[in-house]
């Protein structure tokens, strides 16, 4: 008893007896009080609270004559007042089961040695009432403790243990105790789930070693027993569970058949562990570290199958019938699974929103607040719980959350990996209350636990002790446990469970002897235990397994309210959760959304630059060297932005989404609300970056284009990033391959490095090679290129006719006469000795690429027969030279057409913008040479050269037709041929980006880098193995 | 106090060394001068008898341009390879190359070959650059060639001029012997050109008459080498070249097969030994 407890009982003692008697009230009553006290407390507190009593009794009486009715009645008014301000201070100071304590001690005052006194019973019925006891349980605790049992109210409180057994009609909640000499009557207060109870009969009968008194009212606490030597103990939670049992609308019961699991390549597991427990019980696991305790959790749980046995909930294999037990289970992990960002309110909120597909929007909100008042977390709703490091709330009061994360959707079967680990005593105690209370709430709780306290201890309903290698060597009650180890050991006095002076168990007492190491004889401990963990299980076969009943399963199972919504509203409300913790976290929201632009702002400024000769010192776009390295850069930022704001997102979530997946929430919604946020914020990225950095540099009118393409190039960043975020177990590691990704992306996109000047290995000369049509990079960056020279204001007037020239340029200028020079060489050479082998090359060429112009200028050519070295002499060299100088003036006719085209083009231009000088203008400001330098190969001597026996165009790639089909194509060719269909490469290449962030799509959504990942592990594993083997 | 006497001891113990080390590196440069001045400033008859030489020294266009008349076709194989001119390390090689690549230019353009064209200007202007004279090549004559690339007249003007220009500068800033190297290299280069075209059958007349042609300007290239022979890379060429000069200085009117072989396999040796 405590001593406020005390001193409040006290005052009102003082105050009841004062209403016993007139007349020697004082002495009568405290003579009451003494024997009261001696009953409770040692001499010396006795001495204590007697002279409390004294004062008290002056207190009150100062000023108060005697004798006088009328004063006496005025008296008993104040009194009355009196005690309403006492009960006002004890509501502030003790909790409602105390307060109830103190009813009992009230009532059993007053019954002392006589019959209670209608003032009196006036008096605690007031006092009840201050206390806020309903009228209903007090009536009964007054009847239970004063009158006969027959006279007490609602039977339904009350349960009787003796050794009678009763006719199955009787409703009378019984605990049938075979030898049991009387009987022990048990009042329940439902307000505080508090019971009481009063033995009437001879036994000497012990709760928790403490005798008690025949007659007296004892409070029984949480895993207290009755004992005595002739019958078995009664538990505590044996009372209780009767009580519930009426309450109780659907049972569940777990059993577990001979469950078996190892682990592959390993003797660690679970070995044959039986089980079987229904609904209303607390159980703890115990056990030293690494005995499989969370492994046990885990087989339990469905998270790991086991290779043989059954795990039943009521009927139904939790393995097999996972759309029967659906929503049964709850699994709350040692770890926490918060979304940081988030307060605790909304952290509640979205694992509702999730779990309760037909909740309208206000009972998901009634449901939120019903936990987070159930779990006093309601005053701190508002808060965000931030992570481990940077905490808003306690830990225990994460761990609450945790629970209530699971609570929340009320599964049938709780399972707890250490909730107490890591949280300071009362925070344990808190926990440990929370979780029992939902065992009395007809749950089934499984907790493991680690190193509990003594009152931790005594809570559990049953407890499991696991030891090595999987074995369960003991399942019972968890005082028996202590008395159980002991007795095998031949401890001395065996059967004290607990502290006979304090009633504190020592749980670590039994983890001690179950590990106890053998001496050697030296007196050091030795490494070997003196009971193996084989020998315990022997034990348990014999001494506990023969005793565990299986219970009685229903048949039916109860429905759960958890019912996950569809998918697309899964995605709606990840993608709203999501949101939500993204705009809490202002840091991240700053810089995602300033980098871009200030990337944008240090690239556009770097890169305006002025040219030397300019004359007067303005900028002038056409005239910038830099805009093709602004437009790489341009890529490679948004390749850079799009891995980085990706690369943590499914990592962050890793935990959470293990939850989630154990409570079969879609894969395929979650990616598609991480992916939609990406994109999103990739889209605002680049808009932000496109219109600074573009506006700097000077490029107008191409916002649209720019931000499609870097938006697509980001979208696949994105993608990659999504990929090695759900890959990958570590942040360092995902940031360490960040560069392992971006650094090929440089190399092959075919700007640092021409596609034509790559390791040889590598390259291709007609078209791009493979490692460089499979970087984003390539794509983006020539799409952009292209489109930025075909496009822009100035050039898109002359792109055609240009193209026009500069093919029929190549084939006058360079073809022909690369193949005049081919002929020439033969008609020099042909006469020389061992020259036919030397010119094989050079009649292939001939005979190709002659084919090649009979078909572009459709004249005919007579005599390919005779390109060969056999035949060949002076005629045909003459005749090949006049073919070549006929096609050559047909080309040059063309140019000049053309030409004079372009001219007239120029003219209108001009004419339009009335003048010449604003057509320069138009030049100056859309046209930029350097680009232009770029795409038209302008800076490579070589326009043209021989691979295969055909010749390659090198020159003015922007302008060559593409030979692939397939959207194969050389660097910068300005459209692609697929099928026949010519398209824009603008479009082909978004198209391309689009298709490779499918497939990253794919390969997320199916995790195949992970997998990818882990099979390799594995091969890696077995290799090492082998060879430390050998 | 001790200490910061130290310090002051050090700081003027480092700026003493600066000071000398840079003095140094300035002497240094001082004393180069001096040399090539002398050789510049030694005789200023030479000077005057040099520019006189070079102003009648016909460019390799002539050359070229009789040779396409002939009905010479254009042979690739027989110029040297543009891309031999990393290969030239010495100012000799460099200064003849200079002029080989100058007259496979003339051979090019005269046959509107644009693509090799680009290629042998290009070679040019490297050697011309590492012969420090960077200055005829700015980036207005690169563009005044790709314009003109249709227009073969402005093309061989455009062509002709930067070699005067290149001889003017070469003079002006005393490096005659380079002057004379290339003119040798152009020299030697058009008569193997028109040497290697008459081993086809056709037009064989027309360009034997060509290379007994050459012999006057043979005769000019060797007194201009001849006026700076104090120079050790020029008296070589000149021994070399007189060689060449005594087969032609046999021809009489007519130049008869045996003596065109000589010639073929003496220009051939000497060119070969210049472009390798």
């Amino acid at each position: 008893m405590s001593e406020t407890i005390l001193k409040a009982l006290m005052k009102l003692f003082t105050l009841v007896a004062d209403v016993m008697s007139t007349s020697d009230m004082q002495q009568s009553g405290k003579s009451i009080v003494e024997t009261y006290l001696k009953r409770h407390l040692n001499h010396e507190q006795i001495e204590k609270y007697l002279a409390l009593f004294d004062n008290y009794f002056k207190e009150f009486h100062s000023g108060i004559e005697e004798g006088d009715v009328k004063k006496a009645k005025k008296r008993s008014s104040l009194n009355a007042m009196k005690i309403l301000s006492i009960c006002e201070q004890v509501n502030e100071e003790l909790k409602q089961d105390q307060k109830v304590l103190v009813l009992f001690q009230l009532l059993e005052f007053i019954s002392f040695g006589k019959t209670a006194s209608e003032t009196e019973l006036e008096f605690v019925e007031t006092t009840a009432d201050a206390f806020k006891i309903p009228q209903q349980e007090y009536k009964n605790c007054k009847a239970f403790v004063i009158d006969k049992p027959e006279k007490i109210p609602f039977k339904n409180e009350i349960l009787i243990i003796d050794n009678h057994i009763l006719p199955e009609e009787d409703t009378t909640k019984h605990i049938f105790c075979e030898n049991l000499n009387g009987l022990i009557i048990v009042l329940r207060t439902p307000c505080t789930n508090t019971l009481a109870l009063k033995y009437m009969g001879e036994d000497v009968l012990c709760i928790n070693g403490q005798v008690i008194a025949p007659g007296r009212i004892n409070i029984f606490d949480k895993g207290s027993s009755i004992r005595c030597s002739k019958i078995s103990p009664v538990y505590y939670s044996d009372i209780v569970s009767k009580f519930l049992q009426t309450e109780q609308k659907s049972k569940v019961i777990l059993t577990l058949e001979d469950v078996v699991f190892k682990f592959k390549n390993s003797e660690n597991g679970i070995q044959k562990f039986n089980f079987s427990e229904e609904s209303g019980t607390l159980v703890g696991i115990m056990g030293g570290s690494g005995v499989g305790k969370s492994t046990l959790l885990n087989v339990m749980n469905g998270n790991l199958t086991p290779q043989s046995g059954s795990i039943l909930i009521n009927s139904f294999d939790i393995n097999k019938d996972k759309e029967k037990v659906k929503g049964m289970i709850g699994f709350i992990p040692q770890d926490d699974l918060l979304i940081d960002e988030l307060t605790v309110y909304q952290n509640l909120y979205y694992s509702a929103k999730l779990c309760f597909k037909d909740f309208t929007e206000e009972e998901i909100k009634n449901a939120v607040d019903r936990v987070l008042t159930d779990l006093d977390l309601y005053q701190i709703n508002d808060l965000t719980v931030g992570s481990p490091l940077n905490k808003f709330i306690s830990g225990g009061q994460r761990k609450r959350l945790n629970i209530a994360l699971e609570l929340i959707r009320e599964p049938y079967i709780l399972y707890v990996d250490e909730p107490t680990s890591g949280l300071s005593s009362m925070d344990s105690e808190m926990v440990m209350d929370l979780l029992k209370e939902q065992a009395l709430k007809e749950k089934l709780i499984i907790v493991n636990i680690h190193q509990p306290s003594s009152d931790i201890y005594k809570m559990f309903d049953k407890l499991i002790f696991m030891d090595k290698g999987g074995y369960p060597i003991y399942y019972g009650n968890p005082s028996d446990a202590v008395i159980y180890f002991k007795t095998i050991t031949n401890f001395i006095n065996a059967d004290e469970s607990q502290c006979v002076a304090c009633g504190n168990v020592n749980p670590e007492q039994v983890l001690q002897i179950i590990e106890a190491k053998v001496v050697d004889e030296y007196g050091k401990l030795t490494k070997n235990r003196k009971v193996s963990a084989k020998e315990w299980f022997a034990y348990f076969t014999i001494n506990i397994l023969p005793k565990l009943k299986k219970k009685e399963t229903p048949l039916s199972i109860p429905k759960s309210c958890f019912n996950i919504p569809g998918l697309f509203r899964q995605f709606k409300i990840f993608t709203m959760r999501d949101i939500r913790s993204k705009l809490t976290n202002t840091q991240y929201l700053t810089i995602s959304l300033l980098e871009a632009p200030l990337l944008a702002l240090i690239l556009g400024y770097v890169t305006r630059h002025i040219s030397n000769s300019s004359a007067d010192h303005t900028y002038i776009f056409s005239e910038n060297e830099n805009l093709p390295a602004y437009i790489f850069m341009c890529v490679v930022v948004s390749l850079f932005l799009g891995m980085t704001i990706s690369a943590e997102e499914i990592f962050k979530d890793k935990k959470i989404r293990q939850r989630e997946t154990f409570l079969n929430l879609s894969r395929f919604s979650y990616l598609n609300s991480k992916v939609t946020i990406m994109f999103f914020l990739s889209a605002i990225q680049m808009l932000l970056f496109v219109i600074i950095g573009n506006s700097l540099i000077g490029i107008k009118e191409m916002t649209l284009t720019y931000w499609l393409v870097l938006f697509s190039t980001s979208c696949l960043a994105n993608m990659i990033g999504l990929n090695i975020s759900s890959a990958f177990n570590s942040v360092i590691t995902i940031y360490i391959l960040i560069p392992f990704l971006l650094v090929p992306q440089l190399i092959f996109s075919g700007t640092i490095i021409k596609f034509d000047k790559l390791n040889n290995t590598l390259t291709s000369d007609e078209y791009v090679p493979l490692i460089g049509d499979i970087m984003p990079s390539r794509w983006a960056y020539e799409a952009l290129a292209v489109s930025q020279f075909k496009n822009n204001k100035f050039e898109k007037y002359f792109f055609e006719t240009e193209k026009t020239i500069s093919n029929n340029s190549y084939y006058a200028d360079n073809l022909i006469s690369e193949l005049e020079n081919r002929n020439n060489r033969i008609a020099f050479n042909i006469d020389k000795p061992d020259s036919k082998e030397n010119l094989t090359v050079d009649f292939l060429v001939l005979k190709n690429e002659i084919e090649n112009i009979e078909k572009i200028s459709g004249k005919k050519f007579c005599c390919y027969d005779m390109i060969n070295a056999l035949k060949y002499n002076t005629e045909i060299s003459t005749i090949i030279n006049k073919y070549l100088t006929a096609n050559k003036e047909y080309f040059t006719q063309i140019i000049n057409n053309v030409n004079s085209e372009k001219d007239k083009i120029y003219n209108d231009l001009s004419n339009k913008l009335s003048g010449e000088g604003n057509v320069t203008k138009l030049r100056q400001n859309y046209f930029n040479n350097s680009l232009a330098d770029l795409v038209l190969n302008n800076l490579k001597l070589i326009k043209v050269y021989e691979k295969n026996g055909h010749l390659i165009r090198a020159k003015t790639p922007i302008f060559k037709e593409p030979v692939g089909y397939c959207g194969h194509a050389h660097f910068y060719a300005s459209t692609k041929r697929i099928f026949g269909n010519k398209i824009d490469t603008l479009w082909f290449n978004i198209i391309i980006l689009w298709i490779f962030s499918a497939f990253f799509y794919v390969t997320l959504y199916f995790d195949w880098l992970k997998k990818v990942l882990e099979s390799g592990e594995k091969i890696g594993k077995l290799i090492l193995k082998n060879k430390t083997k050998r | 106090m001790k200490k910061s006497y130290l310090l002051f001891a050090c700081i003027i113990v480092l700026s003493y060394i600066t000071i000398v080390s840079c003095n140094t590196e300035s002497a240094n440069k001082e004393n180069k001068e001096p040399e090539q001045s002398v050789n510049s400033i030694s005789n200023e008859k030479i000077t005057e008898d040099v520019n006189k030489i070079v102003k009648e020294i016909p460019s390799p266009f002539e050359l070229t341009t009789l040779l396409n008349k002939a009905g010479a076709s254009y042979i690739i194989d027989i110029c040297n390879k543009p891309d031999n001119k990393n290969n030239y390390v010495t100012n000799k090689s460099k200064a003849l190359n200079l002029g080989v690549y100058g007259a496979d230019l003339c051979y090019a353009s005269t046959y509107n070959k644009k693509q090799e064209i680009t290629q042998y200007l290009a070679a040019t202007q490297s050697l011309s650059e590492k012969l420090e004279i960077s200055d005829v090549y700015n980036a207005g004559i690169v563009d005044r060639i790709k314009k003109n690339a249709d227009n073969k007249d402005s093309l061989t003007n455009i062509i002709s001029g930067t070699f005067t220009t290149t001889y003017d500068f070469l003079n002006k800033s005393g490096k005659m012997h380079i002057t004379a190297l290339t003119m040798a290299g152009g020299c030697i280069e058009g008569i193997y050109l028109a040497t290697q075209l008459t081993s086809l059958a056709e037009h064989k007349k027309e360009l034997k008459n060509i290379i007994v042609k050459q012999k006057g300007q043979l005769i000019k290239v060797t007194s201009l080498l001849d006026l700076l022979k104090e120079n050790p890379d020029v008296k070589e060429t000149l021994d070399k070249i007189n060689e060449l000069k005594s087969i032609f200085d046999g021809i009489t009117d007519n130049a008869t097969d045996d003596q065109l072989t000589q010639i073929l396999k003496k220009v051939e040796l000497i060119r070969n030994e210049i472009v390798k």
